[in-house]
């Protein structure tokens, strides 16, 4: 094959063995990646019944056809697994850095690990050799400390290492390559952790074979030059600009001005005065230089040296959602201790964003009187506690004292601590959100409530309607309306959320980042670029793989890999109560000062977001309830995904009647 | 006049698409192991280092190949292998002082850079500008006013 190498990597842990498999039968269907990754998961365990840490359970990471090539930001890698963070049980991480590629270098598209090792252990993956090394010496160590010893036994490997906050089960731990990038949300850590697995190191000889290299070069070349052109003359290459400045941080200040960065555990948005470190300028005491992931131009990784950021891993700098979770969230207004606790979370494996919303709702939590001093081990959960932030992220990854409840999460916190406490938890279906304000604009909300992986943007945040852009709304939908932020049009926004929903699985399918991905047409305010992107993205795919696709058959590939994914939620009892709003969105103003939309922003219209909600599950082909039909999944040529929803879910609901 | 093949190591950024553009438009396929230049990672130090073949005046490869398969190209100035005399003894890739010349896993000979005839792919990737392609007179004239900008900075009080 051209493009994918053509092989899944089958592992098993419990036997120490290993068997290949043919991604070539799924590359129509599927293309590689995210959506291959869902098929598989489907088809190999019982997802209904599997708990997150059953050694049944399986972890796939997978690239796609265009990862490790020379078109931008072709270093993408998804992991895949049923998740111990959110309630709806679906686990989807995708990150950068240099591991994908080298996985496809090493000859292998995919890789599924299955069963338990019974002592701690890492796989080493040089080609077609296959080892399972003793990791007795690394476990408990933190990355860092691990980075340094494999990177010496192993030159010019590549890894995935869980720190400490993974081997505890710590339901919010991340994975880890040794520089500036994490499979940070879901949990993936813990999942490794419960399969005694402290990573895989990978060092790849084959290469990826090109159809036609000569005009894959010349394409890629341009698209890599259009990326970086200053004159490319739309808003996203003044993002662009930033990000290559600043990295995502540099953002803070400037979606703050339109009410979409929360502040104060959420309950306020907008403008902070304190917030002068954590701005464009943020850590630029301690800025060493910006590193880049695989292929990409853009160089949004900021790497930083403070006094607690020495080691190699650690130096690698929290992003935007990081800066918001533990920054404006927390009321922690010195990048310092933001610098402190993002090396800290890298060194010992944690997701940064469900942390900080930890914090930031127990803070609101002890401001309420529901908790006190006693529930944190004596740390008072005051707002700005910076220096008690770090000390409960030590306990919270070795789970000691307090931090054995606090690794549950907040949402299964609040639960416990009752009614008035989970109110104050942003979450979607148990997960918590990343840096995006949902009450600031409809679509995203909707799109954030309906995410199989609970609440955050990636899963299809319709930017045309946050760049409030009516020509390229209309010429997406059919319908102005989409490109208005705050208006409830249900056929506009629900035709909008499904068409982003659809697009964002495509880049993860194809293993390239979703940042430049978009930025021939859909990430900016210009209608006529986004033929150019269709173009564009046919012809990478024709030059690379060798095989035509059209643009309709792109998006049915991704309105497959969707279905999968909420066929699998519904079948672990996700219905359409998990779809609403959390209680914050629908009940409560958001206050605060910021010279676009309506200040305070209210709260959900509960009843027209129903009506945005019929129209789009009438639109996905799912029943009331939020059901996937046999018919709609029948013409995505999902017949066994269909024939265990029948059984498992709507024979049951109709011998309940 | 000849030009250079020059790398500034503060403005890497260590994306690795030269050693892509390099393997793939030399080989066909994207593969760093066969690339003719090699980006090292230093962790601790935050720091990438792109190397590849210094096309030096009295080469070392050159002077240590029992075959004398080793020439250089007038034109562009490039060390290059003429494989119809090579007889893959690796010596050349012993004897060079920067491990510029390596075993490509595929074909298992031995491959360096040859300028790509005078054009080379990884200088038009290297968006960040870390890696230049440019006459030795006009990277003197560069890093001189470089210097000159700096002092009068220095001058007018800045420091």
């Amino acid at each position: 094959m051209y493009g994918s190498t053509g092989k899944i990597l089958r592992i098993d842990l419990s036997k120490e063995s290993y068997t290949t498999e043919d991604t070539s039968p799924y590359f129509k269907e599927y293309l590689g990646g995210r959506a291959l990754n869902h098929i598989l998961l489907f088809r190999d365990i019982d997802v209904t019944r599997v708990s997150p840490f059953d050694p049944k359970n399986e972890i796939i990471f997978g690239t796609g056809p265009l990862c490790g090539t020379t078109w931008p930001g072709a270093g993408r890698l998804q992991a895949t697994f049923i998740a111990p963070l959110p309630y709806s049980g679906w686990g989807d991480s995708n990150m950068g850095g240099a591991i994908g590629p080298e996985l496809k270098f090493a000859g292998w598209d995919t890789v599924v690990i299955k069963g338990k090792a019974n002592k701690p252990t890492y796989i080493y993956i040089e080609d077609e050799r296959i080892e399972f090394k003793s990791a007795n010496d690394l476990w408990g160590k933190g990355i860092d400390k691990c980075n340094i010893v494999l990177n010496k036994r192993h030159l010019g490997c590549q890894m995935l290492l869980i720190g400490p906050a993974g081997e505890n089960i710590v339901r919010f731990a991340s994975i880890r390559t040794q520089r500036s990038n994490s499979l940070g949300r879901c949990g993936g850590g813990a999942v490794m952790g419960s399969k005694n697995l402290k990573g895989l190191v990978v060092k790849g000889s084959k290469g990826v074979k090109i159809f036609d290299p000569e005009n894959f070069l010349d394409l890629s070349l341009k698209c890599q030059m259009d990326l970086v052109d200053p004159n490319f003359g739309s808003l996203h290459s003044q993002s662009n600009a930033i990000m290559s400045k600043y990295g995502t941080p540099g953002f803070t200040r400037l979606i703050g001005r339109t009410g979409m960065t929360p502040l104060k555990n959420w309950n306020q948005c907008g403008i902070w005065s304190d917030d002068v470190e954590l701005t464009e300028m943020f850590g630029d005491k301690w800025w060493e230089r910006q590193d880049a992931c695989y292929s990409c131009p853009i160089h949004c990784l900021g790497a930083y040296q403070t006094e607690d950021t020495k080691s190699p891993s650690s130096s690698g700098g929290p992003g935007y959602d990081s800066v918001v979770a533990l920054g404006r969230n927390c009321l922690e207004p010195r990048a310092k201790i933001i610098l402190k606790l993002n090396a800290m979370c890298n060194d010992l494996g944690i997701d940064q964003v469900e942390l900080g919303n930890s914090f930031s709702t127990m803070m609101e939590w002890y401001e309420k009187g529901i908790i006190d001093e006693k529930f944190t081990d004596g740390v008072p959960m005051k707002w700005g506690n910076g220096e008690g932030m770090i000390e409960l992220a030590t306990k919270i990854a070795s789970r000691k004292g307090c931090g054995n409840k606090l690794a549950e999460g907040p949402y299964r916190l609040g639960k416990e601590l009752g009614k008035e406490a989970l109110k104050c938890v942003y979450h979607q279906k148990g997960m918590c959100s990343t840096g995006f304000e949902n009450r600031s604009a409809i679509g995203s909300m909707l799109s954030s409530a309906l995410s199989p992986r609970g609440s955050h943007h990636l899963s299809g945040l319709p930017t045309t309607e946050l760049l409030n852009s009516p020509s390229v709304a209309a010429r997406v939908t059919g319908f102005k309306e989409a490109g208005d932020i705050r208006s409830y049009h249900p056929e506009a926004k629900a035709r909008l959320v499904q068409f982003y929903e659809n697009l964002f699985e495509l880049p993860d399918s194809m293993g390239i980042c979703k940042y430049p991905f978009g930025h021939f047409g859909f990430w900016h305010d210009r209608p006529k670029d986004i033929e150019k992107m269709w173009n564009y993205l046919s012809k990478a795919l024709y030059y690379a793989t060798g095989e035509k696709f059209t643009k309709n058959e792109l998006m049915e590939i991704g309105e497959r890999a969707y279905q999968i994914e909420r066929a699998v939620i519904v079948l672990r009892g996700i219905r359409r109560k998990d779809d609403m709003p959390n209680w914050k969105c629908l009940n409560e103003d958001c206050p605060g000062e910021h010279p676009v939309g309506p200040v305070p922003l209210p709260p959900i219209d509960h009843k027209k977001y129903e009506k945005i909600l019929d129209r789009y599950y009438k639109l996905r082909g799912w029943t009331n309830e939020g059901i996937p039909t046999r018919k709609r999944l029948r013409e995505l040529n999902l017949k066994d995904v269909a024939d265990v929803l029948e059984k498992r879910v709507l024979k049951s609901a109709k011998r309940k009647k | 006049m000849q030009k250079l093949l020059l790398f500034d190591v503060s403005k890497c950024t260590g994306c690795r698409t030269c050693e892509l553009a390099c393997s793939l438009i030399q080989t066909g396929v994207c593969n760093p192991a066969s690339s003719r230049r090699r980006t090292i990672h230093f962790n601790e130090a935050i720091l990438d280092v792109s190397m590849q073949c210094q096309q030096c005046d009295d080469p070392a490869c050159m002077n240590i190949c029992p075959a004398e398969a080793i020439y250089m190209d007038d034109s562009t100035g490039a060390i290059i292998i003429n494989y119809d005399k090579c007889i893959g003894c690796k010596m050349c890739s012993i004897a060079c002082p920067f491990g510029a010349i390596s075993v490509d896993p595929l074909t298992k000979k031995v491959v360096k850079c040859d300028l790509c005839s005078g054009d080379p792919a990884c200088v038009k990737f290297c968006l960040t500008g870390a890696i230049e392609y440019v006459t030795a007179h006009a990277y003197d004239l560069k890093r001189q006013r470089e210097r000159i900008t700096q002092m009068k900075r220095i001058l007018r009080g800045g420091a």
